[in-house]
């Protein structure tokens, strides 16, 4: 997660300026007749913790995965929690989330917690520059999800994950099965005043790693407050009338992305995270096959349906082009493929395989062009490209990327190719991704409507 | 802030904008220096690195200059402690970092290059051992230009108290001036260079006269003459596995703070009323509490020093002293009669302002010991009645346990400020409608 603010340089005083250029708002489009939506807080404790503790066993076949040598532990601690929110948004099939917010005194940006790994290495030639890895992750962790009238608290919601940091060690896949799941009514959460408690203590058998998994976590439900109806008399109520067009399509994803891997060349960069003179690639294999992917524009609603049109690429821009109108889109899927490391340093090698998660591409149109972006990063749709041997873990850049003409999805059937690479730095690492992905959209609707507005939603024109 | 639905008639004129981006890493790596000091705060066995990288996303801010911060919050701060019976702690904790640059074009009244006199701030080494917000403060990057903007490369060694300093960057800042069409939808447009433009009021956000409204208002300032007591925090860690992380199985230790500000404090006091009244009667209501009383003190920053001595198993002993800045000591709540006066505690991940539980040894930080729901340190009350007396002490008083993840403990003490009234004045005028909530008569 990274953030910029400008700050003014008038006189001594320093004061945020601006917000992010990136945080220029998406329409926030809402229903004619809004159903009500109703927020229920209570106060909320989280403690304790997940803690593995793992050494590799020969016994167990480690050197399968070149897992051998490695000794350590990983954790995951919550974040201070100040309050749950249960939000209730009526109407005939109610739906609800969960939000965990945390503390006035504490992060957003670690909102679900902090993992920290903290791995030594014996053996071959990496017991001087390559000997111990540190570090720590934050981690957008839900915990707590909803599902229809019940509600689970789990650590199995992390996303990109719980337990991967740049260190060699177990993963979410090897530990998460292993922690109880509670389930209970919603109304149960509701009325707070409980303890719900996901505390365990397994053992570790894992790709040739061996160990102990200790989960202390406890979330402690305090008294609820009054519920309260959201948006009366708030600043969000609808304003302004938008006309919207919005493209589904069905997708696939083929194809890969090599990452490309090696140490830091700076001792003093790589050492701490025993990636000196590493080499190797990290192969992100996509196999998505029933993807879903949508585009949207939104414009005034005196806009001619032909620049909405344009704006999506399903006409050809007029004198005018789209008027400033611009789409957005994603394309989402999950599991459908597998990430491969395949990484040596000196004498060390380590290759492991991990079931790809899936991952989000998103789209934006602008004039006549269309780009196509897969971010790397800390995001919950950003494919994760890390197994249980040490790697960057790059919060920044794009994966795969590619600009092509808009007028590539006047077709039914549209192909883009992603195959521009990038290159990124990454604690202890250089990173170049290398794309070769194909992306192929079928449309299989179009809508247009007319939409309210909340005020705070920005037009295309 | 909603953007106006402008018509193409209605856009205002292009903005001139600065867009940055920042790419690339920065290590910064310590070490404990025995020529400078180590052995007697107690961190020669430490070495330590912090760890950012910048990503590839443009900013842009539009008006100017600025100086911009790139920000990490991922940055990790990986410190490795050796006791002197041999033992070996890691510690790895994150630590949100900010680069911070002067985007004003060369030649210009704010133009420092790209590295400003606050190249760095991050929170030093967070919970961990090493450097502190103001060592690292201190660190300038060289700065160079280049044909593909600013490059802040390099390797530059420094002493930051008892540590000796080196940072590693890749870094390279590309700073483009343009201006930004319309109504700050996107679509910037770069240009050579931004011209100063100033942006027309639209028609649609013209609006009539505001209505005022008749407002009783009293303030009474007084100098800060005196400052004593501290605030102490004791603490340990937690049993094992919780203190794994940081490597603080084992420690425990003491935080004294203490401030040493000076300047002056206004209590304030308004309301609506029907007629005017004189200075003496609006004072007078100011002590019988009628008006809602606000407190601004005259210094931004409050002032001190943060002492911390912690021990470990091994043989470990650290002790350091820090200064701190508190941001704006400032109103927490106001209701008619008293003043709660809070001494915050800043914003903990506020990569703009150090830590004030923070030194060069490893131990708490803010976020381990406040209250999850509040940034106060501490806190006092003011009575309406005494305001206006000639001499007036506050006197902030913390009482409270805590218990985090890693650390628990308890803080106490009180910080005394004796205060001498300077001027009092009082009236009525007019103002905005919107000022004046309760009116009477």
């Amino acid at each position: 997660m990274r953030w910029a603010s400008a700050i003014a340089a008038a006189g001594a005083a320093l004061a945020l300026a601006t917000a992010p250029a990136a945080m220029a708002a998406a329409p926030v489009p809402a229903h004619p007749a809004q159903p009500p939506t109703v927020i229920t807080t209570v106060p909320v404790r989280a403690t304790g913790g997940l803690f593995v503790q793992f050494h590799s066993d020969p016994g167990a076949g480690c050197a399968r995965w070149g897992l051998c040598g490695y000794s350590g532990n990983v954790s995951w601690q919550p974040t201070r929690s100040d309050s749950l929110q249960i939000v209730r948004v009526g109407g005939r099939h109610p739906q609800v989330s969960l939000l965990l917010v945390p503390s006035l005194n504490a992060s957003a940006d670690f909102a679900g917690g902090v993992t920290t790994a903290n791995v030594a290495q014996a053996g071959g030639d990496a017991t001087a520059a390559g000997a111990h890895c540190s570090d720590a992750a934050d981690v957008d962790q839900p915990i707590l999800e909803a599902h229809g009238t019940r509600s689970t608290v789990s650590l199995g919601s992390a996303s990109p994950s719980v337990l991967d940091t740049r260190c060699a060690g177990p993963r979410d896949a090897d530990v998460l099965p292993h922690l109880p799941v509670r389930t209970l009514p919603l109304a149960t959460l509701q009325r707070g005043r409980r303890a719900i408690s996901l505390a365990a203590v397994h053992a570790l058998h894992a790709h040739g790693l061996s160990g102990t998994i200790t989960s202390t976590f406890v979330l402690h439900l305090g008294r609820p407050g009054p519920p309260r109806v959201a948006g009366d008399g708030g600043s969000h109520g609808p304003a302004e009338l938008g006309r919207e067009i919005h493209v589904f399509y069905r997708a696939s994803l083929r194809g890969r992305i090599l990452e490309e891997v090696r140490g830091a060349a700076d001792p003093l960069a790589c050492a701490p995270l025993g990636s000196c003179a590493t080499t190797g690639t990290v192969t992100l294999s996509a196999h998505a096959h029933s993807a879903t992917a949508s585009l949207i524009a939104v414009a005034h609603p005196g806009t001619p349906r032909r620049q909405l049109l344009a704006a999506v690429g399903l006409a050809p821009p007029g004198p005018g082009g789209a008027g400033g109108v611009r789409g957005v889109g994603v394309v989402a899927w999950r599991g459908g493929g597998s990430v491969q490391s395949d990484l040596t340093q000196g004498t060390d090698s380590c290759r492991d395989t991990l079931a790809s998660s899936g991952g989000e591409l998103t789209f934006a149109t602008s004039g006549t062009r269309l780009r196509v972006m897969m971010p790397v990063g800390d995001s919950a749709a950003s494919p994760l490209l890390a197994t249980r041997c040490p790697g960057p873990t790059p919060a920044a850049g794009q994966l795969a990327g590619a600009t092509v003409p808009l007028s590539a999805l006047r077709h039914r059937t549209a192909r883009i190719v992603l195959t521009r690479p990038s290159a990124t730095h990454d604690d202890g690492y250089v990173v170049r991704f290398v794309p070769h992905l194909t992306l192929t959209l079928t449309r299989i609707r179009v809508t247009t409507r007319t939409i309210p507005f909340f005020t705070g939603s920005f037009f295309g024109n | 802030m909603a953007a106006p639905a402008w018509s193409a008639a209605d856009r205002p004129p292009p903005e001139p904008v600065v867009t940055t981006e920042v790419t690339g890493p920065l290590t910064i790596a310590w070490s404990g220096d025995p020529a400078h000091g180590c052995a007697a705060v107690g961190v020669c066995g430490v070495t330590g690195t912090l760890q950012m990288t910048f990503g590839a996303e443009e900013e842009s801010a539009s008006g100017g200059p600025f100086i911009m911060a790139e920000g990490d919050t991922s940055a990790v701060a990986r410190v490795r402690t050796t006791a002197p019976n041999g033992s070996v702690t890691t510690c790895a904790d994150l630590v949100p970092a900010a680069l911070l640059f002067n985007t004003a074009p060369a030649g210009s009244p704010f133009h420092e290059g790209v590295n400003g006199p606050d190249a760095i701030h991050a929170f030093g080494a967070g919970r961990c051992a090493g450097p502190t917000f103001d060592d690292l403060a201190q660190l300038s990057l060289p700065a160079r230009r280049d044909t593909r903007g600013d490059s802040l490369s390099g390797r530059i060694s420094t002493i930051a108290g008892p540590f000796a300093v080196t940072a590693v960057s890749g870094v390279r800042v590309n700073i483009r001036p343009g201006t930004e069409s319309g109504d700050a939808r996107g679509g910037i447009d770069h240009a050579p260079a931004a011209t100063a433009a100033t942006a027309a009021t639209p028609a649609t956000a013209k609006s009539a006269a505001p209505r005022s409204a008749l407002v009783e208002h009293a303030a009474v300032t007084y100098r800060i003459t005196a400052v004593t007591g501290a605030l102490t925090t004791q603490f340990a860690a937690a049993a094992p596995p919780a203190c794994d992380p940081l490597g603080a199985c084992g420690a425990r230790g003491r935080v004294v703070q203490s401030l040493t500000t000076h300047g002056s404090v206004t209590f304030r006091g308004q309301r609506g009323v029907t007629r005017s009244v004189g200075r003496r009667r609006a004072l007078a209501d100011l002590r019988e509490g009628t008006m809602t009383i606000s407190d601004t003190f005259g210094a931004l920053l409050v002032q001190g020093t943060v002492a911390e001595t912690t021990t470990q198993t091994g043989g470990l002993r650290c002790h350091d002293t820090s200064s701190i800045l508190l941001p704006l000591a400032s109103a927490g709540r106001s209701s008619p009669g008293t003043d709660r006066v809070t001494l915050p505690g800043g914003e903990p991940f506020e990569p703009l302002l150090g830590d004030p539980f923070r030194t060069r040894c490893a131990g708490p930080a803010a976020s381990d010991v406040l209250s999850p729901n509040s940034l106060t340190m501490a806190a006092a009350t003011v009575r309406a009645g005494e305001l206006g007396q000639r001499r007036l002490t506050i006197t902030f008083r913390t009482r409270r346990t805590f218990r985090g993840s890693v650390f628990s403990g308890r803080r106490s003490g009180a910080v005394t400020l004796a205060l001498t009234r300077e001027r009092s004045q009082g009236g009525t005028r007019h103002e905005p409608a919107s000022s004046a909530r309760t009116v009477t008569g």
